[in-house]
C-alpha cells in the first residue's frame, strides 16, 4: 500500500463489517463465491467463511491486509488475477479498499452469529406453492390473508363501496367500458341478494370482456404490428392481428391459461392441422427481426422467461446470473430451444395468395446449432460445444425431453392440400372464362374489320414531345423535392442520394390518352432505388409506373396515389431483375383507365386504374439516384387496344394477328387445369406415396408442364407477332425471341423427364436480410425438433412453481391496480417478495386444481370482499400506519388505461362501433369508433390520444405507467372526441331540451361518475347553469369527463 | 410531472414543490449521500451543479469531423490515393475496426471506403484561443473561445441507429434504453411551474421518437412547434361548440371540491396540479415562444430575418427563451427526413456547405445571446451528431459513416472555453488520443447537472459500466 494510503488510513474511524464490508462483498464477490456459486471452492458470505478460504487457502489473515488473498486480489496487487474479472462487475475502488484494508488490519472482527446466505434453489419462488390453511376461514379463501394483514397490523379496513360504485368498478375492469344509463337503472333496480353475482357472470361473458381482457395479455406478450423502414418489414410481421384476434377468442371461449401458453409456444408442433390454433404462435412470430438472428433470439428466450416463468433468464446472456442459479449455459439452452423456427404465411383456403394469411411459426433449420457466446459476445461463438435445447437446469421438478413431431402432410407441404389446388383450379377457370371473353371480341373485332377496313396502317405515331436530356429545361421541367439535378450532356442525372422522392414535373399538358417512353439507368441510392413515370399529378393523387432496383424484391410496379395514400397491388407487379447502371427502356401506354407498362420492349405489368383525374405528367426517382437518357411523349398507336381489348379502330390485319393472339391465349388456358392437377399430384405422391408412384407423377406433371410450356410460347409468339403489327418493325426481335423460346419449350417437351414446379402454398419470411432465394423457397422439413412442445409442456407442468404464480400476479395486478409480487417479471432472488405470500400460493393452486380457468380466478377475485371495499383514503390512522395501502385497507383507485379512456367516451356518447377482429386501424383514422384496441400498435406508429394516457410499451409492458401529465387534461379538455361525447351525452341526457336543470345534473353526475352530487357541488353546476342553454349543459358535461372520478376506477 | 409507475416514486417527487426547489438550487443544497439503499429521486441533484438548463443540438445524419472542427493537412497530401498506398495504411489494420457493430450486414453504406478524399473547405485559426475551425462555420469558428471541442469520440453502430445510441448510450440492436434527456427529467425536479420541464424541437427519425422507456412515458420529451398560434398538440380546442375554458374552470372548481371531501388522496392531489400546470402551461408556451418583443437586433443574431437561418433560429431563440424561464433540457433535432440531412454520401462540398448556412449563424448567435444576458454560465450548449464521415471518398465526391473518431463541441454551463480535447490521428480515422464513448458526454452533462446516473438506476434495470460513461474531466471549468 503507498504510504499515502497508510496515512489516510490511521484517520478513519473504526470499519463497520456489516455496513461497509458485507455490503461490498455482496455486490461485488458474492455472486461466484458465496450461497449461488463457490468458484475455486470460496465463499465470501461470512467472515467465518472467508477465514476458512477455498482452494488455495484463507482469503484473509486477521491483522495483515498485505497477506490476504482476498485484499491482494481486489486491489490488484500479487500474483492473482485482479477481482472481480474484467466484464463481472466495477472494480473495487480506492476508498473500498482502504476500508478493507483497515478492517483486516484491525483483525477482521465479525458479528457474534452470522448465518450463511440460504441456497437459492430454496428461494421462495422457486419451491412448489402450497395452500396454507387460514387461522380464520372465510367463504372467500382471499379474505382470510387479506383479513390476516389487516389484524396483524391492526387495522380497520373500509367498509363495503355502494352499489353503483361497484357496478362502475366491475364494468370497467371486466369490460373495458363504463355502465350505460340503462345498465345502471337496471342493477340499481334489482334488489335480490344474487344481483351482483348475476352481472358479474353477465360480464364475464360479454364479448367486450374478451376484448378487455386480451389487451392486457397483448400488454404482457408484447403484441405489436410490423414496423420497418417504408414497406420493408424490419420488426414482427405483417398480419400479426390474427394472433391478436387469436388472444380474444381464446378469452371469449375461457382457454384454459395453461392450453393458451402451449399454443402460443408450440401450436405448429401440437396442432400441426389446425389453422385457428396456429395464428397463436404469432407470440413468437412477433419477436421476429430482419437483421440480427442473435437479438431475435434474445428477445425470445427474454420474454419467454419473463412472461411466463417471471425469471430474468436474460440476466445470464453474458455470464452466470448475479442472483439466481440461472448459468449462462442455461441461456444458450433456452435459445437452442428456438433455434431452428422460423416464420412462413401458408395460403388460406380459397385463395393462392400466402400473404392473405397469418404468420406462424415452424423448426426450419432442424439442425441449426447454439453456440454459446464467450461474455455475451455473438462474434465469439465457443464452437468447441453444442448447446442442447431445455429449460434452466436448476428447476428439476420434471424431466421434459423434445422428441421429433411427425408433421402431417398438410403442414409441411401445404401444397398438398386440396383447397390449394381448388383455389388454384378456381383461378384458371376464371382466367380461362376471362380468355375466352376477349377471344369472343377480338372475333367480333375481325368481323368488324373485314367489313370496314380502316384506312390507316400501323405506321408510328408522331411524337407529341421528345426530350433528349442534353440539358436541364427548366422552361419544360420543374425540379421538385430535394433532388440535385445535373446535366451530363447527354443525360441528366438525379444525383442527390436522399430518403424520399426527386422528381421533374412537366409543365406542359398533354393528352389523357398517350404513350410515354423514358430511357434511363439507375445509378444508385438505397433502398428502393425506383424510377419512374407518374401521371394525373396532383396532391395527394398520381398514378406511378416505376421500376425497382431494390435488392429485397426488384421489380416493375404500378401503383396509385388517392388521398395520400398509396395503393401497391400485387396483380399490377411484375417482380424481375433490375439492373443498376445499365439502360432500361420504361413504355407506358394509357388508354382510359387501362395503363400498360413495357420494359425494354416486353409486356411487363398492367392496370385498371379506379378513376382517373388530369394532372402533371413528372418524371420520378424515389430513394435513387438515375441518369435519365431520353424521353418522349406519342399518341397511342392506330387500333392500339389495351390488353386485347378490340378499339374499333384495327386494320384487318391487326385484327387478325390479335385474334390469333386471343386464341393462343384460350389455349394456354385451357391446358392449365390438367396441368395444375398433375402438378398437385406429383407433390402429393413425393410427400405421401411410394416412390414408384411418387415418379410416375412427377414423369406426369413434367410432360404436362412441358406442353404447357409450349402452348405458352406460342401464346407469347402470337402476342409478339400481334405487337408488330400493333406497334411496327420496332418489336420485331420481340418476335425473334419468341420463335427461339418456343423452339427451346418444344425440344424441352420432347424429352420432359421428372422435374416439375410445385403449387406455391407458402411464403416464409427472410430469415435475415441476407438470405438468398433458394434458401427461401427450400422445402419444409417433415418433423419438428419437438423442442418447443417439450418446454411448453415444462413450463405448463403442475409442479412448475412459477407459471401459475406469475400469471395469477398479472391477473390480480389489473383487477386491483397493485400486484401481489411487485417485481412483475423478476421472481427471483433480486425480486421483491409478496405482499401476500399465502394468499399468491393459495391463487396459484386454486387456478391449477381448477384446470388454469382464469374465468374462475376472475370470478374470485372480484367477489371476494377485498375487491368490493370502498375506496376512500378517509381514515387517519390506516392512512398513517399504511399509506401506500400495501394491506388493501381500501380499495385501490387507480386511472383508466389510454384504451380506456377512449373507449369510454365511445360507449357514453353512444357511438362505439363494435365490430370485432380484422386488420389493424391505421393510428391517424380519428374518424374510427372502433375499440381502441384494434389500432395499429407498434415502434413506428401511435395514435395521438392513446399516447397521452401511457399506451402500453412495444418493447415490453408487464405493466402499464400511470403517470400525471399536462397533457392528459390538454387532451380531455381540447380534444374533439372529448367535446363530441359531451354534445352527445347532452343530447342522449336531455334530448328535447325540457330535462330540469336539476335532474340533468344528477343524471350526468350518475352517468359520468357514477355518483350523486353533493349538495355543494350541486350548487355549483346549478350556478354554472345560470345561464342554462345546450351549450352551457354539454360544458358541464365536458367538465365531468375532466373529473378527477371519470378518470379514475374508484 | 409525475411518473407513478410505483408508489414511492410518486410520493417521493410529490412531496417537494416545484418553485421551493428554485430555491433550494440556489442554497446549494443537494440530495443526500448515497445509503446503499435505493431511493427514487426526490427532484434534487446529488451534488451541487453547474448547468442549470441543457440544449442539445444533434445533428441527424452525421456531420464530418474533417469539414469542421478537426483539420487534417494530411488528407490533403494524399488526396486521391488508396489508405494502404499511404504511410497511414496501418488505420485499417482490421484489429482497429473490431469496434464497429454492424447492423445491416449487405448495407451499401457503412462501409470502407479506401480513397482518400480531401478536405472539402479551408481551416482558419479563430478566436483568442487560435483554434481551427472551417470555412463552414465562420460564425460558430468566431465563438470557439466559449467552446470545449472533443475531436476523439468514438461510437459503435455504423447505421444510422447511432442516433439513438449517441442518446441513450446503447446500440440500435440492443433495444430501447431511456435517453440523456430523460435522465435528467427523471432525475431533477422543475423549475417553473408552467412550462414542460423537458421539450424537442425539429424533426425526429423513426428511431428516434421517444425518450423515457423503461422510465415510463412521463419523461418522453413534450414536442413543441414554434407557432405561437399552435405550440403543441391539444394545446387549443379542436372543436368550437363548447366552451372549453369555462368547462376548464368548472372542471378545476368541482376536482377541489372533492380534494375537499378526501384531503388524503395523494393521486387527486397530484391531478389538480397537473391540471393547472396545464392551464398554466397553455398560457406560458405561446407567450414563450413569442418573439414580438425581440428587438429586431436579437432576432438577427438568430437569422430570422434570412430565409435559409430562420427555421433553426427560430427554435434556438425560442430555447433561449424556454431556458430563461426555467425548462431544463431542450433537444433539437435538425435535418429531418430519410437518414438525416447530413448524411452526405454524395457531394459532401455541396451538402455540408447548405447545411452548415442553416446551422452556424443561429448557433453563434444564441452563445452569444447566452453570454450577454449571463445565462451562458448556467447554460450547456451541446452540438452532436450520430457520427463523422470516413477521410475515405464514397462515389466520387461524398463520405460515408464513420464510427472510428468524430467531433462533438460543448459550450456553457461549466465547461471550459477555447479548448481542445482528444484527438484523432493523421488522417482523421481513428480517436488516438483521450477516446470517449458517447456515454461520456452524458456522464459529463449529467456531472454538469449535478446528477449521478448511478443513482438514478433503477434496482432492476442494472445498467453496465458503459452505460455510465466517464465524465471528460479535462473540459471542465
Amino acid at each position: 500500500m503507498p504510504p499515502i494510503a497508510l496515512a489516510l488510513l490511521a484517520l478513519l474511524p473504526g470499519v463497520d463489517y456489516l455496513t461497509e464490508v458485507k455490503p461490498l462483498m455482496a455486490t461485488r464477490c458474492v455472486a461466484c463465491h458465496g450461497a449461488l456459486q463457490q468458484k475455486g471452492g470460496l465463499r465470501l458470505d461470512t467472515v467465518a467463511r472467508m477465514r476458512i478460504g477455498g482452494d488455495s487457502g484463507p482469503a484473509i489473515v486477521a491483522g495483515k491486509p498485505s497477506e490476504s488473498p482476498l485484499w491482494q486480489r481486489v486491489a490488484g496487487h500479487g500474483a492473482g488475477r485482479r477481482m472481480p474479472p474484467k466484464g463481472e462487475g466495477e472494480d473495487v475502488n480506492l476508498a473500498e479498499q482502504m476500508r478493507l484494508s483497515e478492517w483486516i488490519a484491525a483483525g477482521a472482527p465479525a458479528p457474534s452469529k452470522e448465518t450463511e446466505d440460504p441456497d437459492p434453489r430454496d428461494h421462495w419462488a422457486f419451491r412448489k406453492p402450497k395452500r396454507a390453511t387460514p387461522a380464520e376461514a372465510t367463504a372467500n379463501p382471499i379474505d382470510a390473508w387479506i383479513a390476516k394483514r389487516w389484524k396483524e397490523q391492526g387495522l380497520v379496513p373500509r367498509p363495503q363501496a355502494d352499489r353503483l360504485t361497484l357496478l362502475r368498478r366491475l364494468y370497467l375492469d371486466l369490460t373495458g367500458l363504463p355502465p350505460s344509463m340503462t345498465d345502471i337503472e337496471r342493477f340499481l333496480a334489482d334488489n335480490a341478494p344474487d344481483a351482483t353475482s348475476r352481472e358479474v357472470e353477465k360480464l364475464l361473458a360479454s364479448p367486450a370482456h374478451a376484448e378487455r381482457w386480451a389487451r392486457h395479455f397483448m400488454d404482457i406478450w408484447r403484441y405489436s404490428d410490423w414496423w420497418g423502414l417504408g414497406a420493408e418489414v424490419r420488426n414482427s410481421q405483417k398480419n400479426i392481428w390474427h394472433w391478436r384476434d387469436w388472444i380474444i377468442e381464446s378469452v371469449e371461449k375461457n382457454v384454459p391459461y395453461d392450453e393458451m401458453v402451449r399454443q402460443m409456444l408450440a401450436a405448429d408442433e401440437l396442432y400441426p392441422s389446425d389453422a385457428s390454433k396456429l395464428r397463436a404462435t404469432g407470440f413468437l412470430a412477433r419477436q421476429y427481426f430482419l437483421f440480427n438472428r442473435t437479438t431475435w433470439m434474445d428477445e425470445t428466450v427474454e420474454h419467454t422467461s419473463k412472461a411466463f416463468l417471471g425469471l430474468t433468464a436474460n440476466c445470464a446472456k453474458c455470464h452466470d446470473h448475479k442472483y439466481d442459479p440461472i448459468r449462462a449455459d442455461d441461456y444458450y439452452r433456452l435459445r437452442a430451444v428456438f433455434e431452428p423456427y422460423q416464420v412462413r404465411y401458408d395460403v388460406p383456403s380459397g385463395t393462392t395468395d400466402p400473404m392473405a394469411g397469418f404468420p406462424r411459426v415452424f423448426d426450419c433449420n432442424l439442425n441449426a446449432v447454439t453456440h454459446k457466446h464467450i461474455r455475451g459476445d455473438e462474434s465469439r461463438p465457443d464452437t468447441r460445444r453444442a448447446m442442447d435445447a431445455g429449460p434452466p437446469v436448476f428447476l428439476n421438478f420434471a424431466k421434459v425431453e423434445g422428441k421429433p413431431v411427425a408433421l402431417p402432410a398438410e403442414a409441411h407441404a401445404p401444397e398438398t392440400r386440396a383447397d390449394v389446388l381448388e383455389a388454384y383450379l378456381k383461378e384458371a377457370e376464371v382466367a380461362l372464362v376471362a380468355a375466352r371473353k376477349v377471344a369472343s371480341e377480338a372475333e367480333a373485332q375481325v368481323a368488324h374489320s373485314r367489313k370496314q377496313p380502316s384506312a390507316t396502317s400501323s405506321e408510328a405515331a408522331k411524337p407529341l414531345l421528345v426530350e433528349p436530356f442534353d440539358n436541364l429545361d427548366s422552361a419544360r421541367w420543374k425540379p421538385m423535392g430535394a433532388g440535385m439535378w445535373k446535366p451530363l450532356g447527354q443525360a441528366l442525372a438525379q444525383t442527390a442520394k436522399i430518403d424520399g422522392r426527386a422528381w421533374l414535373r412537366l409543365a406542359n399538358p398533354i393528352p389523357a390518352d398517350f404513350e410515354a417512353v423514358l430511357r434511363f439507368r439507375i445509378t444508385g441510392g438505397e433502398p428502393y432505388r425506383s424510377v419512374g413515370i407518374s401521371f394525373d399529378a396532383a396532391e395527394g393523387r398520381d398514378t406511378m409506373v416505376y421500376m425497382s432496383a431494390n435488392t429485397g424484391e426488384p421489380k416493375l410496379q404500378i401503383a396509385w396515389q388517392r388521398n395520400g395514400q398509396y395503393v401497391y397491388p400485387n396483380e399490377t407487379k411484375q417482380q424481375r431483375a433490375v439492373p443498376l447502371n445499365t439502360p432500361i427502356e420504361l413504355k407506358i401506354r394509357v388508354a382510359g383507365k387501362s395503363v400498360e407498362a413495357l420494359v425494354d420492349g416486353k409486356p411487363g405489368a398492367s392496370a385498371t386504374l379506379p378513376d382517373r383525374q388530369a394532372g402533371a405528367l413528372e418524371l420520378v426517382t424515389f430513394t435513387a439516384t438515375a441518369e435519365f437518357d431520353h424521353f418522349e411523349i406519342r399518341p397511342l398507336p392506330v387500333g392500339y387496344s389495351p390488353a386485347g381489348k378490340s378499339s374499333g379502330r384495327m386494320t384487318l390485319a391487326q385484327a387478325e394477328a390479335n385474334q390469333k393472339w386471343a386464341h393462343a391465349e384460350v389455349a394456354a388456358r385451357e391446358a392449365e387445369p390438367a396441368t395444375l392437377q398433375a402438378r398437385f399430384q406429383a407433390r402429393l405422391q413425393e410427400v405421401k406415396g411410394t416412390a414408384a408412384q411418387a415418379q410416375s407423377a412427377a414423369r406426369e406433371a413434367s410432360r404436362l408442364e412441358s406442353l404447357l410450356a409450349v402452348i405458352k410460347a406460342r401464346a407469347a409468339l402470337a402476342k409478339a407477332s400481334r405487337d408488330v403489327a400493333v406497334d411496327g418493325d420496332s418489336k420485331k426481335p420481340a418476335v425473334d425471341a419468341a420463335v427461339k423460346a418456343l423452339a427451346a419449350a418444344e425440344k424441352a417437351s420432347a424429352s420432359p423427364g421428372v422435374g416439375y414446379t410445385r403449387l406455391v402454398a407458402s411464403s416464409k419470411s427472410p430469415e435475415s436480410n441476407m438470405e438468398k432465394p433458394e434458401s427461401r423457397a427450400k422445402p419444409f422439413p417433415a418433423t419438428s425438433t419437438g423442442r418447443r412442445s417439450a418446454l411448453a409442456q415444462w413450463i405448463t407442468h403442475k409442479d412448475n412453481p412459477l407459471a401459475a404464480r406469475v400469471i395469477v400476479n398479472h391477473i390480480w395486478n389489473r383487477h386491483f391496480g397493485q400486484p401481489l409480487v411487485p417485481t412483475v417479471f423478476d421472481y427471483g432472488r433480486k425480486g421483491t417478495p409478496p405482499t401476500h405470500p399465502e394468499l399468491l400460493d393459495t391463487l396459484a393452486v386454486e387456478l391449477m386444481e381448477h384446470g388454469w380457468d382464469l374465468r374462475y380466478l376472475h370470478r374470485l377475485i372480484v367477489t371476494s370482499r377485498a375487491y368490493q371495499l370502498d375506496s376512500s383514503t378517509l381514515q387517519p390512522v390506516e392512512q398513517q400506519k399504511d399509506p401506500e395501502n400495501k394491506s388493501l385497507w381500501r380499495f385501490p383507485s387507480r386511472r383508466l388505461e389510454s384504451q380506456v379512456v377512449r373507449d369510454a367516451l365511445l360507449v357514453l356518447a353512444n357511438k362505439l362501433d363494435t365490430t370485432r377482429g380484422g386488420a389493424s386501424i391505421p393510428v391517424n383514422d380519428e374518424a374510427s369508433r372502433r375499440r381502441s384496441l384494434y389500432f395499429v400498435h407498434s415502434h413506428n406508429d401511435h395514435n395521438r390520444f392513446l399516447a397521452q394516457f401511457d399506451d402500453a410499451g412495444v418493447q415490453e409492458c408487464y405493466r402499464r405507467s400511470e403517470s400525471i401529465v399536462p397533457q392528459q387534461s390538454l387532451a380531455l379538455i381540447h380534444g374533439k372526441l372529448a367535446s363530441e361525447t359531451s354534445e352527445t351525452v347532452r343530447q342522449l341526457l336531455d334530448p328535447a331540451g325540457t330535462v330540469p336543470r336539476d335532474v340533468f345534473i344528477r343524471s350526468a353526475f350518475k352517468l359520468m361518475l357514477a355518483r350523486s352530487p353533493s349538495p355543494v357541488e350541486l350548487d355549483l353546476c346549478n350556478s354554472e347553469l345560470a345561464e342554462d342553454n345546450s351549450r352551457a349543459r354539454a360544458g358541464l358535461v365536458l367538465a365531468l369527463v375532466n373529473h378527477h372520478d371519470f378518470i379514475t376506477v374508484r | 410531472m409525475f411518473g407513478i409507475n410505483n408508489r414511492r416514486d410518486f410520493l417521493g417527487r410529490n412531496a417537494l414543490a416545484p418553485m421551493a426547489l428554485a430555491s433550494l438550487l440556489a442554497d446549494g443544497a443537494h440530495s443526500g449521500a448515497s445509503t446503499g439503499v435505493w431511493v427514487p429521486p426526490d427532484g434534487r441533484p446529488h451534488a451541487a451543479p453547474k448547468a442549470k438548463s441543457v440544449i442539445w443540438l444533434f445533428m441527424n445524419g452525421g456531420v464530418s469531423h474533417l469539414e469542421t472542427f478537426d483539420p487534417k493537412p494530411e488528407l490533403d497530401k494524399y488526396a486521391g490515393k488508396t489508405i494502404a498506398a499511404t504511410p497511414h495504411k496501418d488505420v485499417q489494420n482490421p484489429e482497429k475496426l473490431k469496434l464497429a457493430r454492424v447492423t445491416v450486414v449487405n448495407d451499401a453504406n457503412g462501409q470502407q471506403r479506401n480513397v482518400l478524399f480531401g478536405t472539402q473547405t479551408k481551416f482558419q485559426p479563430r478566436g483568442k484561443s487560435g483554434i481551427p475551425v472551417s470555412d463552414f462555420l465562420p460564425h460558430m469558428g468566431a465563438m470557439v473561445d466559449e467552446m470545449a471541442i472533443v475531436r476523439s469520440m468514438v461510437t459503435t453502430d455504423d447505421n444510422h441507429g447511432a442516433q439513438t445510441q449517441f442518446h441513450s448510450g446503447r446500440h440500435m440492436l440492443d433495444g430501447e434504453f431511456p435517453t440523456l434527456g430523460a435522465w435528467v427529467h427523471y432525475g431533477l425536479g422543475s423549475l417553473n411551474a408552467n412550462l414542460p420541464q423537458f421539450i424537442s424541437m425539429g424533426t425526429r427519425e423513426y428511431w428516434n421518437r421517444k425518450d423515457g422507456h423503461y422510465l415510463g412515458p412521463a419523461h418522453d420529451a413534450v414536442p413543441l412547434r414554434v407557432d405561437p398560434a399552435n405550440p403543441l398538440d391539444y394545446g387549443k380546442p379542436e372543436m368550437a361548440s363548447i366552451d372549453t375554458d369555462r368547462s376548464f374552470r368548472l372542471a378545476n372548481r368541482l376536482n377541489r371540491l372533492r380534494q375537499e371531501a378526501e384531503p388524503t388522496d395523494p393521486v387527486l392531489d397530484a391531478r389538480l396540479k397537473s391540471y393547472e400546470l396545464a392551464y398554466r402551461m397553455q398560457r406560458a408556451l405561446p407567450e414563450a415562444i413569442d418573439f414580438s418583443k425581440e428587438t429586431q437586433q436579437t432576432q438577427q443574431m438568430y437569422g430570422l430575418d434570412r430565409p435559409v437561418t430562420r427555421d433553426f433560429g427560430m427554435q434556438l431563440l425560442a430555447s433561449r427563451r424556454l431556458v430563461e424561464r426555467g425548462v431544463r433540457f431542450i433537444q433539437i433535432q435538425h435535418g429531418g427526413g430519410g437518414a438525416g440531412a447530413w448524411d452526405a454520401h454524395g457531394d459532401l462540398r455541396g451538402n455540408h456547405t447548405a447545411n452548415c448556412a442553416k446551422v452556424d449563424l443561429p448557433i453563434a448567435g444564441l452563445l452569444a445571446d447566452l453570454k450577454r444576458r449571463g445565462l451562458l454560465d448556467q447554460t450547456l450548449v451541446v452540438f452532436a451528431t450520430e457520427f463523422g464521415r470516413t477521410p475515405g471518398t464514397q462515389g466520387s465526391n461524398g463520405r460515408d459513416h464513420h464510427i472510428f473518431g468524430f467531433s462533438v463541441a460543448m459550450a456553457g454551463g461549466g465547461v471550459k472555453g477555447g479548448v481542445v480535447h482528444g484527438a484523432t490521428d493523421a488522417v482523421g480515422f481513428h480517436a488516438v488520443e483521450d477516446r470517449h464513448y458517447v456515454t461520456d458526454v452524458h456522464a459529463t452533462i449529467l456531472h454538469l447537472m449535478g446528477l449521478d446516473s448511478r443513482r438514478l438506476e433503477l434496482p432492476e434495470r442494472k445498467r453496465l459500466e458503459i452505460d455510465h460513461g466517464n465524465v471528460i474531466r479535462p473540459i471542465l471549468a
